[in-house]
């Protein structure tokens, strides 16, 4: 919704950007813990990566990886440490025989322990995308058509990842089923030709499930993150914590997320959008 | 107890009004001569008594005096003065007709007691903008309007270029009572707060109260904007309109029976596809407003007003999007005369606003809204010329839709009605007006509330009754669980009742007055809204078993004086605390949130300031210069020691909080046909924020903010410059010609600052987003 007032504003005005330089100040070092368990919803293993990290000024390129802490993932059975991958800058174990149970994360770093934990969330199958022929204001922008049964339950959450871009990253899309429940669901997504089919050669579609929690917590995160934030009707911005939290020092509370999911993925190559479209 | 007194005092003036002797009561109605238009807040002064009364808002005054033979003066701005003799023997009625004072140039006027009567007037926090006032600014695209002007004021600020509504002292933008002949507006912007509801071709007069607001007005905290439409010309038909860049506008007004009875019917409309031109899409956005009214005077005694408002904004994107909102209103009122002394007046009045959406990519329809049914009795009695009492009874029915979602094209939505709320507002007032002697003159009144929320579907119980758990270890605010459903046997599930004092003095010496005003109020309906400004999707909600009523208190002294008779002077400091304001937790999901209990934390805001204003009313240079030095915050601590609040329960300013504003408005009528217009403001940057830090997950790049608008936007200034030509004098039509700069220096002033990671160099960035440099405009009126 928030969007669609953005939508329409920027259609009213013929508003005029330009970047400017600004001094920001920069007083709060914090651990960043970007931390999952993922796994197929066909498949019985899954994977636990954390990506440990700390905040840097806005301005700055340096990135602060986190290399020294003691990472481990465990359940009423079985201990997991995570060991150090220098490729992937992160934290890995291959988790066996996912099901139900709580998974507790414990990360040990300069005389703090930070702790959470958290149950595997389950997500159902993408049914279909195909390319749709709705226009958007963005020229460049296409349909795309995503179709998917949501399960009779009230109260799932989800995360829709579009990608890879030029750059590699992805485009999300937290969703929710307050509308939607139990029915088979269709839903545009438009994506930026100009940025997708590019250094890659298929479009990834990607559904998580997630908690309502974490549902709120992306919400925010990607409003912050994107270029909506200080413009007219925006919320207003803050500090935003996950489900992590500092056993030592309280106020040293680390940013970033722990998840258990599930997740499915559907793909889209060159081949599968109208003619024309992506020449 | 405080209840029974009240009625006790109301029949006491009725016993006591023959007891006078030898004092008799001159009364009557005060029009424009050219269209029997009736003129609000004209003077009748008595110079010989050194005393004398001002007309109501219905045109109807009221004097009580001895015996003899007097003069009278009467005067309103913008109309000449004059003077009658009247010799008062018995109890007289008296109309007076006021010739217009628009074709010559002003004369200065000086009359003795005219301005002081205001000046000395127990009332404060009040400006009165005429129509002319108001068309005269230059504003935006040169469509003149209400509440661009209004901003113009000491006091008043929005929240930016772009935004809706208007703040004052501080206020939050759904606390202003705006009224519109008497009908609760709601949504008071088309186009997202680009242009203000109003026609300003069918406005009379408007009057803004920031504080001291008297017992007769209550329900919102900050203001009260009280907008008159005119009533319609009962002696000759008269068409007039007007040809702008973004709307044209027409008028046509008439008597139905000459001198007797009038209509009104005004309608404006913007261009449809303005401002789309920029995509190829097929597109429409415009807005369009309709105002009638009529009044029919059934006899001396008996006058009968029916007014109405519809006005809606359309948007849609070929099959992707539309979307449709407005208010509309409808009201019927009736003037009675019980006496020479006491006039009553009884509305019935229906105003509703509506917000509709449909999404096709998405596949659902969705609107929401208020609708509320309102009674009014107010009765004025001028018992003497010392004293004047105002009593009044006033009921509210309000009906909330909170949303409803309908599926369209069979697309998976499930239909789903938000379940509608039902309240219901009753209040009682008195007040009075009384002039103790020569020096001091005193207005004061109590007005009482009653706000019964009635029984509804849907509405949860929580543990502990406590919506809203917070958790600890994570240091966070959660939602929490529903344990079940109100009972729905009783019919009312929460009731309010709150006594509000409202006390005004004044103390003349010299051409000075000094005032003081306190005053209580309590808002018991809340705009859901966590944007920096009302927005049309927000939905108002009332109060009930878990949100409180917000609750006001302000006091303001001020200087009221006249400087060598051409200049009005006024500066007031004021203090306002409100309790019960309400905050959403972070993240908060408001749209189609049944239970927004569960996203809401009550916390305080306060405000104050210092304000001036200078006015120059008269010759052919009017100005006004204002400034005001303000702040205004919020806080919203935790409920226990444990919880952090919002913002870590520390003050934080609100998003309209200007420390300086300045604004100088001017008026020079070069001759019969040349008038310049020019505006220059000058504003504190609004509060913002910057991020202190910014860090990597999920790939996406993150800035870390810190506490809520601790920085500043650049400073804002502009001038604007309008000047209005009036051609050759043609007998049948007289045109004008207003051509204008809105921003003539080109400011590139930020609307907003804003940060990204730039999607090529992938790096980070600010960007200042501006939206208005210089705009030109041209506009063609006319009337005949």
């Amino acid at each position: 919704m928030r969007l669609l007032k953005l939508i329409i504003l920027i259609i009213i005005f013929h508003s005029c950007e330009k970047v400017i330089d600004i001094e920001t100040e920069f007083d709060d070092k914090r651990l960043v813990i970007d931390a999952n368990i993922s796994k197929h919803r066909d498949s019985l293993n899954g994977i636990a990566s954390v990506k440990l990290s700390e905040t840097i000024p806005y301005f700055s390129d340096q990135e602060s990886i986190v290399k020294n802490a003691l990472v481990k993932i465990e359940t009423n059975q079985i201990v997991y440490n995570l060991v150090y991958n220098n490729d992937k800058k992160e934290y890995a174990s291959i988790i066996e025989n996912i099901n139900n149970e709580e998974f507790v994360l414990s990360i040990i770093r300069n005389e703090n322990t930070y702790k959470s934990s958290e149950k595997l969330i389950a997500t159902p199958k993408i049914k279909s995308v195909i390319f749709g022929d709705r226009k958007s204001l963005n020229k460049n922008e296409v349909e795309l058509k995503v179709t998917f049964t949501d399960p009779p339950e009230k109260g799932n959450y989800y995360l829709w990842k579009f990608g890879p871009k030029k750059s590699g990253k992805y485009d999300y899309l937290p969703a929710l089923d307050k509308y939607i429940n139990g029915n088979e669901f269709t839903f545009s997504f438009f994506i930026d030709k100009t940025e997708y089919l590019q250094n890659s050669d298929f479009i990834n579609i990607e559904i998580n499930g997630i908690s309502e929690n974490y549902y709120n917590y992306l919400n925010i995160l990607t409003s912050q993150a994107g270029a909506q934030n200080g413009r007219p009707f925006s919320t207003s911005s803050s500090i935003i914590r996950g489900n992590i939290s500092n056993l030592v020092s309280e106020e040293k509370f680390p940013l970033g997320y722990f998840r258990v999911y599930e997740f499915d993925y559907f793909r889209l190559s060159k081949d599968d959008a109208p003619n024309g479209v992506f020449d | 107890m405080l209840k029974r007194q009240f009625f006790y005092l109301f029949f006491l003036a009725f016993n006591l009004l023959n007891s006078q002797n030898n004092s008799h009561t001159i009364s009557g109605y005060i029009m424009s001569a050219e269209s029997n238009e009736i003129v609000i807040g004209a003077n009748i002064i008595i110079p010989e008594l050194n005393t004398g009364t001002i007309t109501n808002s219905y045109g109807f005054y009221s004097i009580t005096i001895r015996e003899g033979t007097y003069k009278l003066e009467i005067s309103s701005i913008g109309f000449k003065t004059i003077n009658e003799t009247i010799e008062l023997q018995k109890d007289s009625k008296q109309n007076f007709y006021l010739e217009e004072n628009i074709e010559s140039l002003d004369e200065v006027i000086v009359t003795q007691n005219v301005e002081e009567i205001d000046i000395r007037k127990p009332i404060m926090s009040l400006n009165v903008l005429s129509n002319q006032t108001i068309k005269q600014t230059p504003v935006l695209f040169g469509e003149s309007d209400l509440l661009k002007t209004i901003q113009l004021l000491p006091g008043v600020s929005n929240a930016g270029e772009g935004t809706g509504g208007f703040n004052v002292r501080g206020g939050a933008g759904d606390q202003n009572l705006i009224l519109f002949d008497e009908a609760i507006i709601y949504n008071s912007s088309h186009l997202f707060g680009l242009f203000s509801v109003f026609n300003s071709d069918a406005i009379k007069e408007l009057k803004l109260y920031k504080g001291g607001i008297p017992a007769a007005y209550g329900g919102r905290l900050s203001s009260v904007l009280d907008v008159y439409q005119k009533d319609g010309n009962s002696k000759e038909n008269k068409l007039s309109g007007g040809i702008g860049l973004i709307s044209s506008r027409l008028l046509f007004e008439g008597p139905i029976q000459k001198n007797k009875s009038s209509f009104l019917i005004a309608g404006r409309g913007s261009y449809a596809h303005l401002f789309l031109k920029l995509t190829d899409i097929e597109n429409v956005a415009y807005f369009y407003d309709l105002n009638t009214k009529s009044n029919f005077k059934i006899n001396e005694k008996n006058t009968i007003f029916l007014s109405g408002y519809f006005g809606r904004d359309l948007f849609r994107l070929n099959n992707t999007f539309s979307n449709t909102y407005g208010n509309s209103t409808f009201n019927v009122r009736w003037n009675h005369l019980i006496n020479d002394k006491t006039f009553s007046n009884t509305s019935l009045i229906y105003s509703d606003y509506y917000y509709g959406l449909t999404l096709d990519f998405i596949g659902f329809n969705w609107n929401s809204g208020i609708k509320n049914l309102n009674i009014k009795f107010d009765l004025k009695n001028y018992f003497t010329d010392k004293i004047q009492f105002n009593y009044g009874l006033n009921s509210i029915y309000y009906e909330f839709n909170p949303g409803k979602i309908k599926p369209i094209n069979n697309s998976g939505i499930n239909y789903k009605d938000l379940n509608k709320k039902y309240a219901l507002e009753n209040s009682a007032y008195f007040d009075v007006v009384q002039k103790i002697n020569s020096k001091i003159s005193l207005r004061y009144g109590l007005r009482f509330n009653q706000f019964l929320r009635f029984k509804q579907n849907g509405l949860n119980t929580y543990m502990n009754e406590n919506p809203l758990v917070f958790d600890n270890a994570l240091g966070i605010y959660k939602g929490a669980e529903e344990t079940g459903q109100f009972d729905n046997n009783k019919t009312i599930i929460k009731s309010y009742g709150n006594i509000e004092p409202r006390i005004n003095i004044a103390y003349n010496f010299e051409n000075t007055s000094l005032k003081f005003s306190y005053n209580r109020l309590n808002q018991y309906i809340h705009l859901i809204s966590n944007t920096s400004a009302p927005a049309p999707l927000d939905v108002w909600t009332p109060s009930g078993p878990y949100l409180k009523p917000q609750r006001l208190d302000q006091w303001a002294i001020g200087l009221k004086s006249k400087i060598r008779k051409q200049f009005n002077f006024e500066t007031e400091v004021f203090y306002k605390k409100i309790n019960n304001r309400l905050d959403y937790i972070d993240g908060a999901d408001l749209v189609a949130n049944e239970a927004v209990e569960r996203i809401l934390l009550a916390g305080k805001s306060r405000a104050f300031g210092l304000e001036f204003l200078l006015k120059k009313n008269k010759g052919n240079h009017k100005y006004w210069i204002a400034y005001t030095l303000s702040k205004s915050q919020q806080k919203t601590e935790g409920r226990t020691s444990l919880e952090t609040g919002i913002n870590n329960g520390n003050w934080y300013y609100t998003s309209h909080d200007k420390t300086h504003d300045l604004s100088f408005v001017s008026n020079y009528k070069l001759s019969k046909k040349i008038t310049f217009n020019t505006n220059f403001i000058f504003q504190t940057g609004q509060p913002t924020n910057y991020p202190i830090g910014q860090y990597n997950f999920m790939d996406l790049n993150i800035p870390n903010y810190g506490p809520r608008n601790s920085k500043r936007l650049p400073n804002y200034h502009r001038l604007d410059i309008s000047v209005s030509l009036i051609p050759q004098k043609n007998k049948k039509i007289q045109s004008e010609w207003i051509f204008g700069f809105y921003n003539i220096y080109n400011r590139d002033n930020a609307n907003s600052i804003f940060f990204r990671e730039n999607s090529e160099t992938l790096k980070n960035e600010a960007v200042q987003l501006s939206i208005f440099g210089i705009v030109p405009s041209i506009t063609y009126n006319f009337k005949f």
